[in-house]
This record gives C-alpha cells, sequence and structure tokens, in this order.
C-alpha cells in the first residue's frame, strides 16, 4: 500500500484527463450538463411543494427541508461524478478488460472506480447544492461557527465514503451473475429516498433506512448535526457506518477478484 | 529466472441461464462441467532470452501467460519468477513485469498517448528523468516521436500498438509477455515491431515470451520455441531443429519436359503436388541422394531443387494430436 | 426432437428473463410513487392542504399513482431515429416510396404503445377501481372523457416530439437536446406533480401551454378534479394544439424537405 500522496496524485491525473477528454466534445458536456440540470427541476419541484404548503415536518421548517435537499442534490453531484465508472463494471468484466488494470502496481479498485470522472454532470448538482445548503443554513438561523461548520463537512464526508461503499455493492455481483438487469436499477433507485428528509417514511422506514440499509445517513445526518439533533449514538453511527461499508465494500470486493481470477479464461 | 513447473489450469463452469433468474435455479441444482485449459506444463527461461509460444487457437497460450503475469490462479504447479509468485501480485513484482495484449488496450481513447505514458509513469513511480529519456528512446525506436500528441482515436492500428507497447515499457520492466502483438496489423507495422522488440531484447537483455499466429514473427525473433497442444507441451528447444525431431525430411521439386503420370512419381517418394510440368515429392533426407539419381536416369528432367520443409509446416504436424506423444 | 425442445426452452428462459429484469425496472419505477405519496401523506395530515393546492387528498393521490403510467403511454421516443433519418440519408427510402412520412411514423408510434397498453389499461382499472371503491365519485362519463383525452394525448405528444425530431433538418447537434427537452417537457406535462398546484400565474401558464394537455388533463378528468366546464374547454385546448403542432410539423418538413435535397441528403 502506498501513502495518501501517491493516491492523490493519481486522483490528480484523473481529474485532469477526464477534464481533458470531456472538452474533445463539448456539445455532449453541455448535453450532459443540460440533462443533470432537468432532473434537478424535479429534485426542486419537491422544495417548492414544501414552501407552498408552508408546513413543518416534525422539526423541519421549510427551511431547514431546503438544506436537506441542498446536502442530496449536492451528494447527488459527488456521486455522479464517478458512477459512470460503475455502470461500466460489468461490461468490464465480461469483455476480460480488467487483465490490463490487475498487473499495475495499485489498487485495482481504486483504478477501476475513480478512472473516468464525469464533471458535467457533477458542477450543475454541486452549484445548485452549495447555494441551497448556505441558503437554507442562514435562512433557518442555524449556527454557522468552526465547530458547528466542521461537524458538517465531516458528515458530509463520511456521506460521501457511504455512498460510494453502499452503491458499490450491487455492481459487484456482475462477478457472479452475468446480467444485472434491474437489481442495479432498484438499488440506484433508492438513491431518491432521500430528495424529502427522512422524518416523512414514519418510524419503521426511517430505522430501517437508517441502521439497515442507511442511505438516509449519507444526507440527513449532516443537517441534523447542525440542529442539534443528533445524540452521541447516532454521531457514532454516522462516523462509524461508512467505514464499516467501506470495510464491507473491500472485503467483497476482493473476493470478487478471487472468483474472477479462478474463473475467468 | 522463470521456472514453470507442471503448471495447471481448470475452468468450472455451469450449464447456466444467465441472469438472476438462472442463478437462482444455480442455487439448488448446478450441473458442473470442466475445462482442462492447461494440463501439466513445466519449462524455464533463462535471463534475456527471448521465446516462442506456439499453438493453435484454445491451446492455452494466452492462460499459460496470464498465469505467469499474475492475472489468473492455476489449479496446480508452481510458477516462479524472481523469487516471485506472480498470483500473489506483489507491488514489487508487478513492476518487474508488463504485459501486451494484441487485442485489449490500456491508452485513453480521446487524448494523445503521451498521457497514458504519464498516467503509467504516476502508477509505477517512475522518476521525471528517467521517464524522459525512456520515452524520448523508444519514441525514436518506434519512430513514433511526432505522433506522441496526437490524441489515440487518430491513429492507425500500428501506430497504437507501437504506443501500447511503448505504454507497457514505461517502467523498464525486466520480462515482457507479448500475447499476439501484431495480431491484424499491416505487413510493414509487422516488420518495425519486430525489428524493435528485437534490439530492445539485445540492449535492455528483458526476458521475453512471446505468442503469435504469425510464424515470421517467431521466426525473426525467437532461437527457441515451446509448442503447446490442447494444454499439454509438445515441444520445447531450438526453432530451427524442429525438423530433426520429426524426423528429418526434405522437399525435392523437380521440372520435366513431358508429363509424366503419378504413379511413376509416387514410385520415388510421397508426392505432394502434381502437375504437366513436374511434382513435388517428400523424400527422407538419406534418401535423397539415391531418389534423386533415379529420377535423372528415369525421367525427363529440366531443373530439380531440395529444400526443407517450411518449419510452419513442421509445426502445424506438432498441432496434430498424434504427434503429441512424441 | 431434442432440439427443438432446447429452443424451446431457450425461448422460454429468455423471456422468463426479460420478465424479471422487466419486473425489477418496473419497481424501480414505482419508487418514485412511494416517496410522493409519503410526502402528500404528511402534508394533507399536517396542513390544509386541499386548501393550498386545491386537490382534495383522494385527488392527488390518484394522480400520483395515475400520472407515471399516463406519461408513458403518451410519451414519444422516435424522435432520435427521425434525426438519423435526416442526417444519414435514411428519409430517402421513404420519399421514393409512396407513404408520407409523418403516417409512418405516426402508426409505427401507435404500434410500439399496443404492449404497453395491454400492461397499463388492466393496471389503471384496478387503481381506478380500488379509488371508486374508497369513494371516488366515478362515471361511465368520466371514464370516456379519460380515455378520449388519453389518445388525443397521444396525438399531441406525438405532433410536438415529430416537430422535435425534424429540427435536425437545422441543427447539427438536434439530437443532444432531446435528453434535456424530453425531462423539461416530462415535468412541464405533470409526469411528476401537477403544475397547477402552484396556482396563481404558473397555473394560468400551465393551462395555456399545449404540455399539460398530454398528461395533466386526462389525469384530472378521472380522479374528478375537472368539472364538465372544464373538461369541456381541455378538449377544446387539446384540439386547438393538436392542429398547431400539425401546421407547424407540416410547414418545417416543408421547408426542411427543400433544404435536404438541397444539400443532397
Amino acid at each position: 500500500m502506498r501513502g495518501l500522496g501517491y493516491y492523490c496524485r493519481l486522483m490528480g491525473v484523473f481529474v485532469k484527463y477526464s477534464l481533458m477528454s470531456a472538452l474533445e466534445y463539448r456539445a455532449n458536456f453541455i448535453a450532459g450538463m443540460t440533462v443533470e440540470m432537468g432532473w434537478m427541476i424535479i429534485k426542486l419541484l419537491y422544495v417548492a411543494i414544501i414552501y407552498k404548503a408552508g408546513t413543518s415536518i416534525g422539526i423541519l421548517t421549510p427551511d431547514h427541508i431546503l438544506l436537506f435537499v441542498g446536502t442530496y442534490i449536492f451528494m447527488t453531484g459527488i456521486f455522479m461524478l464517478y458512477f459512470g465508472n460503475f455502470n461500466a463494471l460489468p461490461g468490464m468484466i465480461q469483455q476480460g478488460e480488467l487483465d490490463l488494470y490487475i498487473v499495475k502496481p495499485v489498487s485495482l479498485q481504486f483504478l477501476v472506480t475513480m478512472r473516468r470522472l464525469e464533471f458535467a454532470y457533477m458542477l450543475p448538482n454541486l452549484v445548485a447544492g452549495t447555494v441551497m445548503i448556505v441558503t437554507g443554513w442562514r435562512l433557518a438561523g442555524l449556527p454557522a461557527d468552526p465547530f458547528f461548520v466542521a461537524g458538517f463537512l465531516f458528515f458530509l464526508v463520511c456521506g460521501c465514503l457511504l455512498s460510494y461503499s453502499l452503491f458499490l455493492l450491487p455492481y459487484l455481483l456482475a462477478f457472479w451473475i452475468v446480467s444485472l438487469g434491474g437489481i442495479v436499477d432498484i438499488a440506484n433507485a433508492m438513491w431518491d429516498f432521500n430528495n424529502m428528509p427522512s422524518m416523512i417514511y414514519g418510524k419503521w422506514g426511517r430505522r430501517i433506512g437508517t441502521y439497515v440499509l442507511p442511505i438516509f445517513v449519507i444526507t440527513n445526518f449532516p443537517g441534523l448535526f447542525l440542529m442539534g439533533e443528533l445524540g452521541l449514538g447516532a454521531c457514532l453511527w454516522g462516523a462509524g457506518a461508512p467505514v464499516l461499508f467501506f470495510i464491507i465494500s473491500r472485503r467483497l470486493w476482493k473476493m470478487a477478484l478471487k472468483k474472477y481470477s479462478s474463473a475467468s479464461s | 529466472m522463470i521456472a514453470v513447473e507442471h503448471l495447471r489450469k481448470e475452468f468450472s463452469y455451469y450449464k447456466k441461464a444467465t441472469g438472476i433468474k438462472g442463478s437462482l435455479q444455480n442455487v439448488f441444482h448446478r450441473e458442473t462441467l470442466t475445462k482442462e485449459a492447461v494440463r501439466d506444463i513445466s519449462f524455464s527461461v533463462e535471463k534475456g532470452e527471448m521465446i516462442g509460444f506456439l499453438g493453435p487457437n484454445g491451446a492455452g497460450k494466452t492462460t499459460t501467460l496470464k498465469m505467469l503475469s499474475g492475472i489468473l490462479y492455476p489449479t496446480g504447479g508452481k510458477v516462479e519468477i524472481d523469487g516471485f509468485i506472480p498470483w500473489e501480485r506483489k507491488n514489487e513484482f508487478k513492476r518487474r513485469i508488463s504485459i501486451v495484449m494484441g487485442q485489449k488496450n490500456q491508452l485513453w481513447w480521446d487524448l494523445p498517448a503521451s498521457d497514458s505514458f504519464y498516467l503509467n509513469k504516476c502508477i509505477f513511480g517512475v522518476d521525471d528523468g528517467t521517464y524522459r529519456d525512456v520515452v524520448t528512446e523508444l519514441a525514436e525506436l518506434l519512430d513514433v516521436r511526432e505522433l506522441l500528441n496526437v490524441q489515440v482515436r487518430r491513429l492507425s492500428l500500428g501506430e497504437r500498438m507501437k504506443m501500447e507497447l511503448l505504454a507497457a515499457l514505461i517502467h523498464q520492466p525486466d520480462i515482457l509477455f507479448l500475447d499476439e502483438p501484431t495480431i491484424g496489423l499491416d505487413i510493414l507495422s509487422q516488420k518495425k515491431i519486430r525489428e524493435f522488440l528485437r534490439i530492445y531484447n539485445q540492449q535492455r537483455k528483458t526476458t521475453v515470451i512471446i505468442t503469435s499466429h504469425y510464424m515470421a514473427d517467431i521466426e525473426a525473433l525467437c532461437r527457441r520455441a515451446v509448442i503447446i497442444n490442447q494444454g499439454q507441451l509438445v515441444y520445447d528447444g531450438q526453432l530451427g531443429d524442429i525438423n530433426r525431431v520429426l524426423g528429418e525430411r526434405k522437399l525435392l521439386s523437380v521440372k520435366t519436359s513431358g508429363e509424366v503420370n503419378e504413379k511413376q512419381w509416387e514410385n520415388f517418394g510421397r508426392v505432394r503436388e502434381i502437375s504437366a510440368a513436374g511434382a513435388v515429392l517428400e523424400v527422407p533426407q538419406e534418401k535423397v541422394k539415391a531418389v534423386l539419381g533415379a529420377i535423372l536416369s528415369g525421367l525427363p528432367v529440366e531443373d530439380f531443387t531440395v529444400t526443407e520443409i517450411p518449419i510452419e509446416e513442421s509445426i502445424a504436424r506438432f498441432y496434430q494430436k498424434e504427434v503429441a506423444t512424441i | 426432437m431434442s432440439s427443438y425442445r432446447c429452443v424451446f426452452l431457450m425461448g422460454v428462459e429468455q423471456a422468463l428473463e426479460y420478465r424479471v429484469s422487466f419486473f425489477l425496472s418496473m419497481l424501480s419505477a414505482v419508487f418514485p410513487i412511494i416517496i410522493q405519496t409519503a410526502m402528500w401523506n404528511y402534508l394533507y395530515a399536517h396542513s390544509d392542504a386541499a386548501g393550498v393546492f386545491g386537490y382534495e387528498q383522494g385527488q392527488i393521490l390518484l394522480y400520483t399513482l395515475l400520472a407515471t403510467i399516463v406519461s408513458q403511454l403518451v410519451g414519444a421516443g422516435f424522435e432520435g431515429e427521425m434525426n438519423r433519418d435526416v442526417k444519414m440519408g435514411g428519409l430517402n427510402k421513404y420519399l421514393i416510396r409512396p407513404v408520407d412520412y409523418k403516417w409512418y411514423q405516426f402508426f409505427r408510434f401507435l404500434g410500439q404503445k399496443i404492449p404497453r397498453l395491454m400492461v397499463a389499461v388492466p393496471v389503471m382499472a384496478v387503481i381506478v377501481g380500488v379509488a371508486f371503491w374508497q369513494g371516488l365519485p366515478l362515471s361511465a362519463g368520466r371514464v370516456l372523457g379519460f380515455l378520449g383525452s388519453l389518445i388525443l394525448g397521444m396525438a399531441l405528444n406525438f405532433s410536438i416530439f415529430y416537430c422535435l425530431g425534424l429540427l435536425g433538418f437545422w441543427l447539427t447537434d438536434a439530437d443532444k437536446l432531446f435528453g434535456t427537452v424530453g425531462i423539461v417537457l416530462m415535468v412541464a406535462s405533470g409526469g411528476v406533480f401537477p403544475l397547477d398546484i402552484f396556482g396563481g400565474l404558473v397555473e394560468t401558464v400551465v393551462n395555456i401551454l399545449p404540455f399539460g394537455y398530454t398528461t395533466q388533463f386526462p389525469v384530472n378528468i378521472i380522479n374528478g378534479r375537472f368539472g364538465w366546464e372544464r373538461i369541456g374547454m381541455g378538449f377544446g385546448f387539446q384540439l386547438g394544439w393538436i392542429l398547431v403542432f400539425a401546421c407547424l410539423g407540416r410547414h418545417m418538413w416543408r421547408q426542411g424537405i427543400k433544404r435536404y435535397a438541397a444539400v443532397g441528403g
């Protein structure tokens, strides 16, 4: 294992190359951005409805909800940045394209899942998400001292790691099953549950979504922390779940690779 | 340097429908079939050697190469390369080897090849100075200096292959595995790549194992050949000795002024070709003199030549199963 | 005999495989409905949502269930092929034959809807049946109005996307627009939420623009939101817009084909 600096440098190269490739086809880049903005309109409609109704959801005023949905849109941007690599994985396995990457002295999982980055999909989400987070934060009158900002950013980073680990899992099935069919469709559709704060799903929905399949942790915890609504246990889970699921994804990846190395031709 | 002992690889596969439904069925009932891709292969390679790996399609060449480079786990047997076991995939080992597959590419399609080189530089941790020297020197040797900044998608197939080779050599490996490096290329590109490999091997003393369908590749580059068929090793030795192993025979081409019928030719040896103007006979080496004398005195001969059986043809005979027992 | 059996079983297997995939994909389309239903239930339970949005709770829930299906039924999807025909000279084979390109595309569009209709109609019947049993005021007139407006909605959406496809005569990158336009029009047609919930200016604009008449209008007939007068007016708008886009399409086709002949296709 090489150090963090080594992987940061590689990440830098991927960023540069992905941007250069994208700019080769400018029309595609712009089209990608506008499509992503189209999807964002749908996400924003939810917020518009909440504001129109003017009702709080539990302890969340519409301003809080703006912050939560902003976090969701921001996270969507981060996820879309590398999501194309997940989608390409089943094809790479079938075509045996992993062969040329296995022989390189670098983490194969890193190489395969971070190689191509889609800035066209990320940018609109990142910009809109940031604006919504900042606006919601201000309007709701949430504390903005360094402690809370740091905590918010910490849970944001945790959410990034968790979404990477959690949503990689269904794609790893491609090492065993030839056609993933609708499995990944379902998994990806789950992402949209975060379009609304977890409060609207009722007690059991919220528990399952937080502790069993922790999708709610990804976009709800940063906001809940700001509101002082995250108890110590939840804080620990918010920091621990990403680590836990990252370890699971690493384990499964290694199993999958063993399978690839002994079964393929 | 490379020692392969009793290497085996079996693939088990299920008679299975694809997809979820099929997989669910397989949970309860699966019929396992086994294919032996490589069975009991042993050989060794010295440092700096360049050996040709020959065999018909599906003989197990690529599978063996993948085990040597650590991509696949074997079912049995041992491989040791410079004290490393390939499939443990230690980074230290990966830095010493490189593999190029004619059918797969590692270059970024929309970027100049030099960018892909740079990525490999970062991955392998090659320092700046060495990197610059290697690229300059190899680009010169491969005659692609002007193409380094052209997007890969604009390159011809031959040029792209040269770039793949260059990319694979950025970290100056001790051992190079080449799987069909000239496949689909035009004659000129093939020649150029051959020439490059020959010079590179001479200068760097890099050990090279190469598989190819084109005999010309192997004949130009390798003194030693390893032939496998149906997963088994059928020949390991000097390329030039292959004919001797098969029992030395010569080809006798005779031109006649008048037509000679087939029956008559058959008295002299095995007839391989026949026409109104002559025939080609296959004759054991020790009988060449006698046969030639008989023909010259008995037939209206205008001209004749004696040649070796082409090596390609000899090798093809190894591919037939009955020869596998030699 | 055994080879026939093999082929037969393979066929069955493929059909099943396809169905499993299809089923799972359908399931993922259900997720947004779950999210929206959870949101509406919460809002209607905790505020005067009926007064704010102008929909009764039953009406909005029925809308949520039916809009996705109707949106699917009226949806186009031939614009990409039209663009290729225009760009790659595929148009030639229609020009030399005694067929009208527009009608060719229209009947193909209808033909492709048949399998969907066979799934969608029973599903909608069950949904509406349950709603009726729960107290939805339903009459034969409304059902007929719904079916009629659905057919006109298909025709309208066809006319709109036919014009969009013809843009290929003038724009080099027309196909790059389709993704974005598709999403925006789906939103504008009320395929996600009924846009008239926002009231005021938005409602007026939505009622004048053609897009709502492909999806929102039919659904609002069956869920009982529109009175007879509003329904009659809606049919007027539907027919009017069909006429407008048919004329526009005709004009675009004439101009486009001149251009096409001039550059030599």
